[in-house]
């Protein structure tokens, strides 16, 4: 009787995630389930499986395309968790294995374990998905997002220049021109302020943020406004033109 | 008492000793009144206690114990079972508003990653009957987060607390039309349609 009742406890804890079983058909339902709990016995993490899942019966998608979709999604969370290593958060994890889906190379992930400890780079990841859905070139977003991370940069930071980049975007800039001499600009900011002695604000640009001042010879054009290359006011994100949505390039 | 010769002293303290007692003659009455009195108890008529003050036995076979046993482990499963869940729902830590009034909050020199920021989203869809918010943050449910029509225009808006990170959304018109903010960069979507984006970040004071 003791083994009996410890049995049906565990298969209550092991059992499926009531939100699938109210969305989802049986068949649908019993193979999604099947990849959480495989994740879930893999130390991946499995409400970002679940919500794909739920996405994907809001859409109401078949079956077999939201099983196919959450088996590829779990397949991506592991190898962002094998890239970024043990010691990432699930927020981390998942942002890896969006950057991953976006295009970005596992070996830029990797090479984020060499930042410092503590240093948090969801934000980054993030930034990283963000700007190759925008158009920016995967192996340029991650590159420049990564040596910012390096360089500990802030979430504030980046996200200021995700800001930046979007508006150089609808400004008609070209996407990887922008984030490239950006992500320069702010990683020049970074040092110089580490060579002051972590005093913000006593070796920065003018407020106006030029590219063409932190030597790269590149012609931003009188659009060009930064928060980024000033130390990072936060903001809310990007505030598109009025003229409506941007246009991919 | 047998007659010996005494220390004329502790003679004299004997001879008093056994002077007899003058005592009022209804002493007796009193006595005999007194004990005739009720004021013992008996043990089996005592006063009963209340079940608070009862001792109360309880006696438990080993199976009986074991089964007691399994189901406390059962309970204390499916609480930690709820807690973990909970914990991964994401409880908040601190509520801020996207507002001005948050610039006048206190110096939270590193807010968590778990913070909430309360965000409003506005769509402009003339001539339909609801408007519903639908994202990662409610699970996809059409039925979760239902938009306020602002004016007859169609301005529908809504406000609702998001956890720092990314978010993607749609907006689903009628129950039926799942459309893209307008206004708000746009993600790949696995299921065909495209998905909005929002990043809530965290705010200095």
């Amino acid at each position: 009787m003791l083994f009996g009742v410890a049995a049906v406890s565990l298969a209550w804890w092991a059992g499926t995630d009531p939100r699938l079983t109210m969305r989802l058909d049986a068949r649908t339902n019993e193979a999604v389930s099947a990849i959480v709990e495989s994740a879930k016995r893999e130390g991946v993490p499995t409400e970002p499986l679940i919500k794909k899942a739920l996405e994907g019966a809001s859409k109401r998608a078949a079956g077999e395309t939201i099983v196919a979709v959450v088996r590829g999604y779990a397949n991506d969370l592991r190898r962002a968790r094998e890239a970024l290593g043990p010691k990432s958060s699930e927020e981390e994890v998942k942002a890896g294995a969006d950057a991953l889906r976006a295009g970005v190379k596992v070996q830029e992930l990797e090479r984020l374990r060499e930042a410092k400890a503590g240093q948090r780079f969801a934000v980054a990841l993030d930034a990283m998905s963000y700007l190759v859905n925008r158009g920016v070139p995967a192996d340029t977003a991650s590159s420049a997002l990564v040596r910012l991370v390096l360089a500990s940069a802030t979430d504030e930071q980046i996200t200021a220049l995700r800001a930046d980049i979007e508006r150089d975007i609808a400004g008609g800039m070209p996407s990887g021109l922008s984030t490239a001499a950006r992500a320069n600009g702010l990683e020049q900011v970074i040092a110089a302020a580490d060579e002051n002695g972590g005093a913000p604000g006593t070796a920065l640009p003018s407020g106006r943020g030029s590219i063409g001042s932190t030597g790269l010879g590149v012609n931003a054009g009188a659009a060009v406004q930064g928060n980024a290359a000033t130390g990072g006011l936060p903001n809310d994100g990007p505030k598109p033109s009025p003229r409506g949505k941007p246009k991919r390039p | 008492m047998a007659d010996y010769e005494l220390d004329p002293f502790i003679e004299g303290i004997a001879s008093e000793l056994r002077r007899p007692v003058r005592v009022d003659a209804r002493f007796d009455d009193r006595v005999m009144a007194a004990l005739d009195a009720p004021t013992v108890i008996p043990i089996h008529q005592a006063r009963p206690r209340s079940w608070k003050e009862r001792r109360w036995t309880l006696s438990i076979t080993p199976v009986g114990g074991m089964v007691a046993a399994a189901a406390l482990f059962a309970i204390a499963i499916s609480g930690a079972k709820l807690v973990v869940d909970s914990r991964e729902a994401g409880a908040p830590i601190a509520v801020a508003t996207d507002s001005i009034a948050m610039r006048n909050v206190a110096n939270v020199p590193e807010a968590p990653e778990s913070m909430i920021i309360e965000k409003q989203f506005t769509v402009l869809v003339p001539g339909v009957k609801s408007v519903a918010l639908v994202g990662d943050f409610n699970d996809w449910d059409v039925k979760a987060t239902r938009m306020e029509l602002l004016s007859p225009k169609g301005l529908w808006s809504v406000t609702l607390p998001l956890r720092v990170g990314r978010h993607e959304y749609q907006f689903v018109v009628d129950d039926t039309l799942h459309i893209t903010d307008p206004t708000a960069p746009e993600s790949s979507s696995d299921f065909g349609s495209a998905n909005s984006v929002v990043t809530v970040t965290r705010r200095d004071p």
